[in-house]
């Protein structure tokens, strides 16, 4: 069970600011194998810099950040590749230009081997792409045909794929369903909770309660930089989460029981 | 795909197809193909074709690296004056009495500094590549006027000719050479890395990079190519004229970026390939050559260059905008 192992992702304490604004203000997220875990919180509550800076996108001034029990550095988004820390930004990740092989490929492409291997192995590519996709559940009839013919929700299906391709432990979604219409917002979350499914690790931002409660395992609240609290998500209710949103402020249960947490965690290795 | 996406436009033949998708200067070339061959007796002869293409050698060359240049939403304007000033330093060393090795060497060495200056501008500093180039085109015209006091250099040994007048297996000399920059050409473009991330610098520079890639050696590498080819192109020019002239390669970089527009390469997002640039290419040398033959100077060919290109681009957007 997921309350029994310890988290693959432990931040503590990040702090972040910009100028004379603090945007993060000790917060701490942790994020466990084979659960989604959704970031929720009104307009500039941090919760986009909180992934970025777990996705190395944006450097963290304060805290610690620790990776299946080690304490990690990552500063750019390599550092975060390198680890199986995966990230789908908005709008951001497909090259309209090329075909689906080519943009799940992008950065790490395969080559043939010997003296070619200065020479891509699309085929190989594509196969992998098709048995990718197929995986996933996703439907695109020509995977041979350029990205900027195919829709929203192909697009952000490919984009979320391309991550799962590349022994990613962790995939960090940033508002994925957020320019989709109802039909391909509920594809894209069941490939999300299909990627849960098979013992991934999913952090998303969204907007959606309803989404949230629908297909979520771990619900954690900031408020103007700061940490309101963690639910999971059969302990809570939509009510609950949103009066942390609103009010800023958790209920008398802790919001992180740690001790408890520890213990059995400890338990549950030896 | 496009049956389904274009039925109005197209029955359904992919013939019909690859004609109604084929890029200006595919349309541009046939017309006046025709309409030369009616109107002048002297073109459609083995020897004007042959001078043609041989014409045609130098612009395809340079052509093909703008196509890359153009394809990651760039332009290098100075990839005409670099070329003159590739042509004078080879030009000078071998007319030294140089070993030809050693010129060859520092005409390429000379095109590719320049596309590492120009790349490492734009990709590294992040400055407006129109700018960067503008700025390299005066400087390699102001150093290959200082090189030869701005006279041209012109006492090259006999055996400099070959790179124009050579003939092997029965085809000239700056044919094999085209066709081998676009056999390279391609198969970087189309086949590696590299090419892959040409594409992808123009349709999302910004996804390359959060998808880990060293992004800027690759940019800039692109315009370094583009030096390269610019640096083999100068010999071709060179031994055509018998002699390398500060400022011949002037221009060449307008009717580059014309073959490269002709041919289907738009100037956003990466699209387009050099298969069309060679058409385009081809285009303008025609264009160029049938201005010649019915006597039009050299002064009015600029101008009717310039509003082909105009007219071309906006063809396509007028396409793009139905499609």
């Amino acid at each position: 069970m997921p309350e029994t192992q310890n988290p693959i992702v432990e931040m503590r304490g990040i702090a972040k600011r910009y100028g004379g604004v603090q945007a993060l203000q000790h917060v701490d997220l942790d994020i466990y194998l084979g659960e989604i875990h959704a970031l929720v919180g009104d307009n500039a509550a941090g919760k986009s810099t909180l992934i970025k800076i777990l996705s190395g996108a944006v450097a963290k001034d304060e805290g610690s950040i620790g990776f299946e029990g080690r304490p990690v550095s990552i500063a750019q988004p390599r550092d975060a590749k390198h680890l199986g820390i995966e990230t789908v930004y908005q709008d951001l990740a497909l090259a309209d230009n090329l075909d689906v092989p080519a943009n799940v490929f992008l950065g790490r492409e395969m080559t043939r081997s010997g003296l070619l291997g200065f020479i891509l192995n699309n085929r190989e590519m594509e196969t992998r792409s098709r048995s990718l996709l197929s995986r996933l559940k996703i439907n695109i009839p020509d995977i041979r045909q350029r990205v900027r013919s195919m829709s929203g929700g192909q697009r952000q299906s490919i984009a979320i794929a391309r991550c799962v391709c590349f022994n990613a432990r962790v995939v960090i979604l940033d508002e994925p369903t957020a320019a989709l219409g109802v039909e391909e917002t509920r594809k894209v979350y069941a490939l999300v909770r299909e990627m849960r499914d098979q013992g991934l690790a999913v952090l998303l931002i969204s907007h959606n309660l309803n989404h949230v409660f629908e297909n979520c395992d771990r619900i954690t609240v900031l408020k103007t930089g700061r940490l309101v609290g963690s639910r999971r998500v059969e302990e809570t209710s939509q009510d609950e989460i949103l009066r942390m949103i609103v009010s800023g402020v958790a209920e008398e249960r802790s919001a992180r029981p740690r001790p408890a947490d520890r213990a059995s965690a400890g338990a549950g290795a030896a | 795909m496009s049956e389904t996406s274009h039925p109005q436009v197209v029955a359904g033949s992919p013939v019909l197809q690859a004609f109604a998708r084929a890029p200006g200067a595919f349309y541009l070339l046939a017309i006046m193909g025709i309409a030369l061959t009616i109107w002048t007796p002297g073109f459609f002869t083995a020897a004007n074709l042959t001078n043609v293409a041989l014409q045609v050698a130098v612009l395809t060359i340079v052509a093909l690296g703008m196509t890359l240049v153009i394809l990651t939403e760039g332009i290098d304007l100075s990839l005409g004056p670099v070329l003159g000033l590739c042509g004078v330093s080879a030009a000078l060393l071998v007319s030294q009495g140089h070993p030809l090795p050693l010129a060859i060497g520092a005409a390429l060495g000379i095109g590719v500094c320049f596309g590492l200056l120009n790349g490492t501008l734009v990709a590294v500093a992040g400055m407006p590549p129109f700018i960067v180039t503008l700025g390299a085109f005066g400087i390699a015209q102001s150093v290959a006027t200082v090189l030869t006091g701005g006279d041209s250099v012109t006492n090259l040994p006999p055996f400099f000719r070959w790179f124009n007048d050579g003939v092997f297996l029965s085809l000239p000399v700056p044919i094999w050479a085209t066709a081998a920059v676009f056999g390279a050409t391609w198969l970087l473009l189309y086949r590696t890395k590299f090419g892959r991330y040409v594409f992808a610098i123009g349709g999302n520079r910004r996804a390359l990079v959060l998808s880990g890639t060293r992004v800027q050696i690759y940019h800039v590498a692109v315009y370094a190519y583009a030096g390269l080819l610019a640096g083999v192109a100068s010999f071709i020019m060179t031994a055509r004229m018998n002699a390398a002239h500060p400022t011949i390669g002037v221009g060449i970089e307008f009717d580059a970026i014309a073959a490269v527009i002709l041919g289907g390469t738009s100037f956003e997002k990466g699209r387009g390939g050099i298969a069309g640039t060679v058409v385009g290419a081809l285009a303008v040398g025609v264009l160029r050559n049938g201005l010649n033959l019915l006597g039009v100077g050299t002064e009015w060919q600029v101008a009717i260059v310039g509003i082909v290109i105009i007219s071309a681009v906006g063809l396509d957007s007028l396409r793009r905008l139905n499609a």
